[in-house]
């Protein structure tokens, strides 16, 4: 039990709860302009009687907008009748980056890196803490929205990390493809970074599923990506028994969204990324969605400070789908610029892909 | 005739060439410090002159990708004139993908620059004393930056001068572009201070552009940018018509040609709150007047409505809005008419 964060109102009601209930997390918080302050992070609870608790957060990075938006209109939608157990949502966890704009928190702290939290730490470690604490032990499953934010632009897609625990690992790609996105991307675990200090590898290691998704990015929400995370999470909720209610994104996008269930497998990063290896101004190649080969050109790495002109090429490590292009221009050596996997019709075509792989 | 500015190279020489426009600058780190800016020059003698600009503002990288690359793909014997070519005029705000100079300063806003002023003024100030006085065309290429996405078009500021404006339209249509638009001179500027706006006020021929924008150039929108430049190009007949090249692809199939007229003031949309704005419109989407084209979230409020934006106008949606956190007066989204023919376009 968190010391130094709780919800303004009881999270812990009787299983026969009804009520629909907004307020904050409050974080115990002392600047320069308000000496006793509390960090209000908005929350609401729809609940309707038992059954499973399902948390839906959104703004882990703050320049991801897309979750946000979609998270705050289920906030406002939900009735108690549209739900049975209970539907959380935090639709900005990292308020204050939301604000400026940054995918950080102003202290230079990156949300998706602080887990498990800390009890006695900064306000963005001690939400995480009270999330890793208080709130991920009692829920039954937990939805993360992405997005490319300012620096990277996705294919509006579920997302996946192929994690170790096989009984997770099924139960993840099970929820994945309850989303009936057109595409599920399948990717491993960051390299030379820690898993768990990431909130869906917080959830992980607590041996809970968890479902992300990367919806669209580089500082643009467009009508599509809104289409591709409303269906997606309407339907999760739904795939998860917890929400009941009318098809309300399902009939509005009913013409606009593919639910195909392709699968781009990412899984093996050491090829599946492109990334730049000089510091420069970056130009995208490719589009998303292009088929591209091994050796392709990708995109070029320009210097506008010299009149020589030369640019410096960017190819493909791997044949396969463009799922991931550059979004902010500027680059530093080491930044990501494209990611590729390779494109199955549906999960059937990937399995059987996989069993065979195996057999040799 | 600037005293602040030279250049490396010279621009009457025939050839290739490509050097520094140098600027005196004095900076905390290098008390005699030298501006270079590189520019790039090639000459095969008679015919038209043309400067081609690139980065006006930094962080539309759609023209300075397709000028850079340009002048890497072209020699001497494609063209029949004089280019003059700056990739990336604002480069320092490239390089911080900002729209304004680290200063403050908007490229876009200081013309006809000052000789003893900032680094961006004693440029602008050479561009429009030494540059733009000698050549015929200037072609200014823009996109929506951080803050906008454009449907990545040819654009034109409506003039009240029918002769000019005949030239003006003559280039909009020689984009060739899928998408162009039309608008009036920005209300509460000085229409002079703008680059474009000081080419016209000399008279000279002047292309201008929007290719996209929202911080992302996609190989899309820098493809439809080099399109248009060569078309741009060969319709001044700077390069020959029968130019083509694999490395530079240009090649844009441009069909159901429209032009979409937002010179009415109902076709500005402006955020009435600060918040978190959704586009709830496609770009090139039709809607109606009255339709719900964005909201304004409030996500520290947790049960506060959204604020809607209602179209005030039919029409097509040209821009829509990039970064989503808007202050009140942000500009969210352009409407427009849409014509598929110039001719049938009001006066």
């Amino acid at each position: 039990m968190s010391l130094t964060a709780n919800c303004s109102f009881d999270l812990n009601v009787s299983s026969d709860y009804k009520g629909k209930r907004t307020g904050y997390i409050q974080i115990g918080d002392s600047t320069n302009n308000s000496g006793w302050a509390n960090h209000c992070v908005p929350i609401t609870s729809v609940k309707n009687g038992s059954g499973p608790r399902v948390l839906v957060l959104a703004g882990n990075h703050g320049d991801e907008y897309e979750g946000q938006i979609a998270a705050l209109d289920l906030a406002r939608r939900l009735e108690v009748a549209d739900v049975k157990g209970e539907v959380l949502i935090i639709p900005v966890l990292s308020g204050l980056a939301s604000a400026a704009g940054t995918r950080l928190w102003p202290n230079g702290q990156n949300f998706n890196r602080v887990f498990p939290g800390k009890v006695d730490g900064t306000v963005a470690e001690k939400l995480a803490f009270f999330l890793s604490n208080d709130l991920f032990p009692t829920c039954d499953s937990v939805i993360d929205m992405h997005s490319g934010g300012r620096s990277m632009h996705f294919i509006p897609s579920i997302t996946m990390v192929w994690v170790s625990n096989l009984e997770l690992r099924k139960e993840m790609l099970r929820q994945s493809l309850m989303c009936k996105s057109e595409f599920t991307l399948l990717g491993g675990e960051q390299p030379s970074t820690n898993p768990d200090s990431l909130l869906p590898g917080d959830v992980v290691r607590q041996g809970k599923a968890v479902a992300t998704g990367e919806f669209g990015g580089s500082g643009v929400t467009t009508a599509q990506s809104m289409a591709v995370i409303n269906s997606g999470l309407e339907n999760y909720l739904r795939g998860m028994g917890v929400y009941v209610g009318k098809d309300v994104a399902a009939s509005v996008y009913a013409n606009s969204i593919d639910k195909s269930g392709k699968i781009i497998d990412s899984r093996d990063y050491s090829v599946s990324f492109a990334s730049a290896s000089i510091d420069g101004i970056y130009e995208n190649r490719v589009d998303l969605h292009q088929h591209v080969e091994v050796g392709d050109l990708v995109g070029l790495i320009h210097d506008f400070k010299t009149a020589d002109n030369e640019v410096v090429e960017v190819r493909a490590r791997r044949s396969g789908t463009v799922s991931l292009i550059r979004g902010y221009s500027p680059v530093t050596t080491g930044d990501v610029v494209c990611m590729i996997g390779e494109l199955f019709a549906d999960i059937e075509t990937f399995e059987k892909s996989l069993r065979e792989k195996s057999a040799r | 005739m600037s005293g602040t500015v030279s250049s490396s190279i010279d621009f009457d020489k025939r050839g290739k060439q490509s050097g520094y426009l140098q600027a005196g600058d004095s900076t905390n780190n290098s008390g005699w410090a030298t501006f270079n800016l590189p520019i790039h020059s090639i000459n095969s003698g008679s015919g038209p002159k043309v400067l081609i600009i690139g980065g006006n503002h930094g962080d539309e990288y759609e023209g300075q990708f397709a000028v850079a690359n340009l002048i890497r793909n072209l020699k001497e014997t494609d063209i029949a004139g004089g280019l003059i070519a700056i990739p990336s005029v604002s480069y320092p705000a490239s390089y911080a993908s900002t729209r304004l100079w680290a200063d403050g300063t908007n490229f876009n806003r200081i013309f006809p620059g000052n000789e003893n002023g900032l680094i961006p003024e004693k440029i602008a100030h050479y561009l429009a004393t030494e540059l733009i006085p000698q050549v015929d065309v200037v072609i200014d290429i823009h996109s929506g930056g951080r803050g906008f996405q454009w449907l990545e078009g040819a654009t034109m500021t409506w003039s009240d001068d029918k002769k000019y404006r005949s030239d003006l339209i003559k280039n909009l249509n020689a984009w060739n572009t899928r998408y162009s638009m039309i608008f009036p001179p920005q209300p509460g500027t000085n229409e002079k201070s703008l680059l474009p706006g000081y080419v016209a006020s000399l008279g000279k021929s002047l292309f201008t552009g929007e290719f996209g924008g929202a911080g992302v150039t996609t190989a899309t929108s820098n493809r439809i940018t080099r399109g248009a430049l060569v078309s741009a190009l060969k319709s001044v007949s700077l390069l020959k018509s029968d130019w083509q090249s694999d490395s530079y692809d240009h090649k844009v199939e441009v069909v159901n040609r429209e032009f979409i007229d937002m010179r009415s003031s109902d076709s500005y949309h402006w955020a009435e709150e600060e918040g978190l704005y959704q586009n709830k419109k496609r770009l090139g989407e039709r809607v109606e007047k009255g339709e719900v084209i964005g909201a304004i979230h409030f996500p520290e409020s947790a049960d506060r409505k959204p604020h809607l934006v209602l179209a005030a106008r039919s029409g097509t949606v040209g821009v829509i809005r990039g970064y989503p956190r808007v202050k009140r007066g942000d500009c969210v989204t352009l409407v427009g008419e849409s014509y598929s023919d110039l001719s049938q376009l009001p006066e």
